[in-house]
């Protein structure tokens, strides 16, 4: 087990290595830098802003310096904003999307889970096409034309909920709602169709012919089984509502990362890109070795496969 | 007394095709003690009789008509009405892994991966004799003593995935003995494993057959299995019984030319002769569409224009053998099988 986790956070580290390469580079390759404004007007400026940030250097030199700091957890000041330093900016605005991340990603998992077990037990067809449908619909619906439908609706006509930012619990309804509408009906056809096929195995056969009840059999012997993928996909899932949530975040407005890396982007705030690229990389990385860990601990045949 | 009694069984599946009859109306019992061997191939439906006396039949599959009786208590599945449903299978859950066990065909599938051997043993324990799980658990314990599972306390607390086959095997078996059930129904119990370890589990089969006097049906395709422990065997084929008798009269006075076929089939070590083995040429009857007369009749070197157009009646030979071919019959008498 031990051996798996360290095995696991190596793989990680290279990971991290790779991606924090391939976006140093991507960055760089973006035509213009942060001073390609109208305030840098003047070369003698520029070139001075230049230097005093070591953008004259070669690119590959910039890399090496670039490389010690992030070991050393230091991403710098904000090109874009003096006197704010990246990791402050990040502290600020990480626990509000990992919060809403979480909920999200609890919400989904619940309801889904929920719908999903509920689909493939039930004898009913119209149960089942029921939460097919809906699935199908929060699969192909974007994320950002149900949030403008649930604003116009919960927000504008009925004004049950605020709109903007995230002061009251009652905030997070809107925004919760919108980012978890596709991972519930993702988790719902997952749990489904995984329930179907482990109750059908042969050893849901042997539990019944010990004298289990259907139920019984069902709750010891097929959930467990039946949830390993969903546990599997919870992981990245729950990542990357918090990485994904840009244009949720944008659209009420909550102070979280996506709306910071969107801003970083558009005024290649290279220290910031690279910052929060790292963070969020580490993000989904910690979060699948996580789910990965639980499919370990839950099905013991994992740890066997070195 | 029987312990067992099935009635002019009828089992069906409904199928994309159409309905599948894989059983279509056979009566037997099993008296108490006895070993009685079913025999047929693939799709004869030896395992789909088993499994609608167990009330286990997957969802596409239903008993339509016939009596089961246990001990001259009433069993027959009830499709008819939710409430008589619900009674059945509260009757079921009672007798199922308690009176009546199963031993399954495949180790490797029959058991479930995520959890530890011991809690799977111990769980029919738990769930018919209330008692305390310390109890349980020197229960379970004893029994993988008794199947031949070496050390079995630090056995108890692993996975099936560390198990071999053969010892796997053992673990089913030992859950099916777990209630010292009256009936043991076993379907094919040794088709998955290699030889050696197909001798030591009939071995085992027979010695807890032997040592608490239950009851067994043995479910095989190897007459060569069933020649050494059973009592009395029937032979299946297209969801009927075609031959019956003990294991005296099958072996040595078969009657019917499927069995005659199938005894071609069975290697003979003593014979010194390089006899080739004689398969039977063509395939099983279709059961979408089952004909209307002896179902062998395709495949059958002696077939009649009779045989295509009714299904032969029985000629019983002695109490216990009787057989089901024209060629038995007294206006047959000039036909030498």
């Amino acid at each position: 087990m031990i051996r798996y986790i360290i095995k696991r956070v190596l793989i990680g580290v290279l990971t991290l290595f790779i991606l924090t390469t391939v976006t140093f580079f991507l960055m760089k390759s973006i035509p213009g830098n942060p001073f390609t404004s109208e305030r840098f007007k003047d070369p003698a400026i520029l070139a001075a802003m230049n230097e005093k940030y070591g953008l004259d250097k070669p690119v590959f030199e910039q890399y090496i310096i670039y490389l010690k700091n992030v070991v050393k957890l230091d991403f710098g000041e904000m090109y874009s904003r003096k006197g704010f330093y990246v990791k402050d900016v990040l502290l600020e605005a990480a626990p509000v999307t990992i919060r809403l991340g979480l909920m999200a990603g609890a919400f989904a998992l619940t309801v889904g889970i929920t719908l999903g077990i509920v689909a493939a037990l039930s004898k009913k067809k119209w149960i089942n096409n029921l939460v097919m449908v809906l699935a199908t619909l929060g699969v192909s619906v974007p994320s950002f034309l149900l949030a403008l439908m649930l604003m116009i609706v919960f927000g504008v006509k009925f004004k049950i909920f605020p709109l903007i930012g995230l002061k009251t619990p009652l905030h997070y309804v809107l925004p919760v709602l919108a980012l978890s509408f596709y991972p519930i009906s993702y988790t719902s056809r997952l749990t489904r169709s995984s329930m179907i096929e482990v109750l059908k195995k042969d050893y849901i056969t042997l539990a019944r012919s010990k004298g289990l009840s259907w139920v019984s059999t069902v709750v010891k012997h097929g959930l467990k089984n039946a949830l390993l993928p969903v546990v599997t996909y919870a992981g990245p899932m729950i990542a990357f509502l918090m990485t994904g949530s840009f244009v949720i975040e944008n659209l009420f407005t909550i102070p979280g990362i996506g709306s910071k890396m969107v801003s970083a982007i558009g005024n290649r705030d290279y220290s910031m890109i690279m910052g929060l690229t790292i963070f969020l990389g580490i993000l989904i990385i910690s979060a699948t070795l996580i789910s990965d860990l639980v499919v370990a601990f839950v099905d013991p045949r994992v740890k066997f496969k070195k | 007394m029987s312990i067992l009694k099935v009635e002019n069984l009828v089992t069906n599946f409904s199928t994309d095709q159409g309905t599948v009859q894989a059983v279509r109306g056979i009566s037997f019992e099993v008296k108490q003690q006895e070993v009685l061997g079913i025999v047929g191939e693939s799709g004869s439906g030896k395992s789909v009789t088993m499994f609608s006396v167990m009330g286990l039949l997957a969802d596409n599959g239903r008993v339509d008509d016939g009596k089961i009786y246990f001990e001259e208590q009433d069993i027959s599945p009830s499709h008819l009405d939710k409430a008589a449903r619900k009674t059945y299978e509260k009757q079921m859950q009672k007798l199922r892994g308690n009176d009546i066990a199963m031993i399954f065909q495949d180790p490797m599938t029959f058991l479930n991966p995520v959890l530890k051997i011991g809690k799977q043993l111990m769980e029919p324990i738990l769930i018919h004799d209330k008692c305390s799980k310390k109890e349980a658990k020197e229960r379970a314990l004893n029994l993988m003593n008794l199947v031949g599972i070496p050390s079995p306390q630090s056995r108890f607390n692993q996975y099936p995935h560390q198990f071999s086959g053969g010892m796997r095997q053992r673990i089913i078996i030992a859950i099916a003995l777990a209630c010292n059930p009256k009936l043991i129904i076993a379907d094919e119990p040794t088709t998955a494993l290699d030889v050696t370890i197909q001798a030591q589990v009939l071995e085992l089969i027979q010695k807890i057959q032997a040592d608490r006097g239950s009851s067994v049906i043995m479910i095989t395709h190897d007459l060569g299995v069933v020649a050494s422990m059973c009592d009395r065997i029937l032979i299946m084929y297209g969801g009927k019984i075609v031959e019956e008798g003990t294991d005296r009269e099958i072996f040595y006075k078969p009657k019917h030319p499927y069995t005659i076929g199938l005894l071609a089939c069975v290697h003979n070590p003593d014979s010194t002769s390089k006899e080739a083995l004689v398969p039977i040429p063509g395939s099983p009857p279709d059961l979408l569409n089952p004909p209307v007369g002896c179902p062998f009749v395709d495949r059958c070197e002696h077939a009649m224009l009779v045989c295509k157009q009714m299904m032969p009646d029985e000629t019983r030979f002695s109490d216990t053998h009787l057989c089901r071919c024209w060629l038995n019959h007294k206006f047959a008498k000039e036909a030498k099988v």
